[in-house]
């Protein structure tokens, strides 16, 4: 068995608002990617997914604090590091391509130079070498007229081609491993379909390992070999692709699928009204209970931990779906 | 069927200061919604369509071409956070267009109460912000304030696109029983085509401001006859992995610039069927037979290529199996 390059333990992620409660963002997150691995997180708005990609970047916001557990890259414990030490390995090791693409580009700033810019920083290039690799990248990113686009600033770029400036940017070092938060999310489906091919073919090339994080389970079913689905700081439920879409087991995932479907019988089964308790005191041991078709009194009284229910399936839940 | 909205040759063009030239956002489009129909108007940003929706509604000043409504009209918007005033209550924000048409005070309440328990919302949220509500919450919001004059036609401009998919498919079951209960026809401006497939009774697919394909809905997704009509079908991801490559068709690059407009066909340029005539003509609006319209020289040549697949129906039978355990 290959080693895993990103491993995450137990975390736990918390913001102390002041004159507020706090707010427990992640509850004992416990997953790991191997090299070539794609991991699909899939979770509503407020699940926790951005707070987990900016633990692993070292970049939670205050009032956010990591409380517990580690978040082992490499074999090494981001957690641990110091700004200095993470300022290295972000950007060259560990990369993250996030929406809104022309957010993230320097307006003032040639596109190319842009991406030639993380190469000399972070590998040490001179700038023809720079130049060099940047120009690659923007071929292998499929930019059309390359050698143009160098040369542009990101308001002449469309979307679909600032998103793969960013992409360009976060793959430049050839990293080891990359989170895309949300995405492709933003992009035309014609112009996403084309952004995840491009991103399969590149993770695949160089055995890259990616983090895909998501609301959407159809994208996930398509492009990840893995999937974790992600409830209110907690996964409820893991497995590879073709796993979970089968044999999903956590009445969650299965009110995810029902949205998929166009039959309101389905639907109902596992729909219930209600939405996500955000506050603390109104948290139940399940925290889905309020929102489970299945729920029983124990599933707001006792926790329930995850379980390897299947081969490599696991699922925290007291009833689980079998069929 | 009586018809409520009708457009004839809508032209919207936008100058761009400081030049001759013209943003060419809505080239000649033409349509018409009969009473309780729902029409999508879906394609891609930059396609057109929310500006066609804005002509409708009349917050823009067409060009060119007619735009007839018989009967009132409301809009929903996509942001429903945005769309409603974050210093006015809930109960307010829905009582305003009642104001609008001079209703008596003394029936509004009644009314408003009404409109609330039909959009599955309870009174206590009458007295709240709309910060206090979920996204879900707030579109029921801008559902009920949309509905509550008893409108002909509804402009939904992308109603779901902000939310979660399960808030999603709810607001989508809500908006077919209002549609059944009260008979409002829908304008159902998207780029969500899981809804659109669900929701709408006839469906226009617009490129660079053109209707490319209209037809009946279940037609149109089951045998896509113009070859982005396709590609954008194709590009739809359903939560089961074998329904990859259903179809076949993929685009190329990116949507022209609508400011120099290609000559011929707006989509040659992407297009794996186009030759030198789709370069140099633009192809004309073709019935295909049940008001099934395609714009496109090549559409006989895709359908022999293009197996017909609807990747929606295909998904129903896995959902059934999966998850009527």
């Amino acid at each position: 068995m290959e080693d895993a390059i990103l491993e995450v333990e137990d975390l736990h992620v918390t913001y102390h608002v002041y004159g507020k409660d706090p707010v427990k963002a992640l509850r004992g997150l416990d997953f790991e990617i191997k090299p070539g691995d794609i991991l699909g997180l899939v979770g509503e708005s407020g699940s926790g997914k951005t707070t987990l990609a900016r633990s692993i970047m070292g970049l939670v916001p205050a009032p956010g604090r990591i409380e517990r557990g580690r978040i082992l890259f490499d074999g090494e414990d981001l957690t641990a590091k110091s700004t200095e030490a993470m300022q290295s390995i972000r950007g060259r090791d560990l990369t993250m391509v996030v929406p809104n693409p022309r957010a993230e580009l320097n307006p003032l700033v040639p596109v190319g130079r842009q991406v030639a810019n993380v190469a000399r920083v972070h590998l040490g290039l001179s700038k023809a070498q720079a130049n060099r690799a940047a120009l690659e990248m923007l071929q292998a990113v499929k930019i059309s007229d390359p050698e143009r686009r160098f040369h542009t600033y990101p308001h002449e770029l469309s979307g679909g081609m600032a998103q793969r400036v960013v992409i360009a940017m976060a793959l430049v070092c050839s990293p080891k491993f990359i989170i895309s938060d949300d995405a492709t999310s933003g992009l035309d489906v014609t112009v996403q379909a084309q952004v995840l091919e491009l991103l399969n073919r590149l993770v695949s090339e160089k055995r890259t390992a990616m983090l895909y994080i998501t609301r959407d389970l159809g994208v996930t079913a398509h492009f990840c070999n893995r999937l974790a689905i992600v409830y209110d700081g907690q996964i409820v439920e893991t497995a590879n692709t073709a796993e979970l879409i089968e044999y999903p087991m956590h009445p969650y995932t299965l009110m995810l699928m029902a949205a998929f479907s166009q039959n309101p019988r389905l639907r109902s089964m596992w729909t219930k009204a209600g939405s996500r308790i955000a506050s603390e005191a109104g948290r139940q041991a399940c925290p889905f209970a309020p929102r489970c078709v299945r729920a029983e009194p124990r599933c707001y009284q006792d926790s329930v931990a995850l379980r390897e229910l299947r081969p490599g399936h696991l699922v925290r839940c007291h009833i689980p779906v079998t069929r | 069927m009586e018809t409520i909205l009708e457009v004839q040759g809508l032209v919207k063009h936008f100058p761009l200061p400081g030049s001759r030239a013209k943003v060419q956002a809505v080239n000649n489009i033409s349509f018409c919604i009969s009473k309780g129909e729902t029409l999508a108007l879906v394609g891609e940003s930059g396609s057109g369509k929310t500006t066609v929706g804005r002509c409708v509604l009349g917050l823009l000043e067409a060009t060119a071409g007619s735009i007839q409504l018989r009967g009132r009209m409301q809009l929903v918007f996509q942001e429903p956070a945005e769309a409603l005033d974050p210093r006015i209550r809930i109960g307010e924000t829905i009582e305003e267009p009642l104001r609008a048409v001079n209703l008596p005070p003394a029936e509004r309440g009644e009314r408003v109460a009404a409109v609330v328990d039909r959009v599955g919302l309870t009174v206590e949220i009458l007295d709240q912000y709309p910060l206090t509500l979920s996204a879900g919450q707030q579109q029921r919001v801008g559902i009920a304030r949309a509905i509550i004059t008893k409108p002909e036609l509804i402009v939904l401009d992308e109603p779901t696109s902000a939310l979660d998919p399960t808030a999603r498919a709810e607001i989508i079951d809500l908006l077919l029983r209002l549609q059944q209960e009260l008979g409002s026809a829908y304008l159902f401006i998207s780029h969500d085509l899981s809804a659109v497939r669900y929701i709408s009774h006839r469906i226009a697919v617009m490129y660079l401001g053109m209707i490319i394909e209209q037809g009946d809905a279940a037609e149109v997704f089951r045998t896509p006859r113009h070859p982005y009509s396709i590609g954008l079908l194709s590009s739809v991801l359903l939560p089961d992995p074998s329904l990859k490559g259903l179809t076949s068709i993929s685009l190329r690059g990116e949507i022209p610039s609508p400011i120099n407009l290609p000559k011929g066909c707006y989509l040659a340029s992407r297009c794996p069927f186009a030759d030198d005539r789709c370069r140099r003509e633009m192809p004309p609006a073709e019935d295909l037979g049940g008001n099934h319209v395609v714009r496109c020289f090549k559409h006989q040549e895709v359908a022999q290529t293009e197996r017909a697949a609807d990747t929606f129906e295909e998904f129903q039978r896995t959902a059934e199996r999966i998850l009527s355990a």
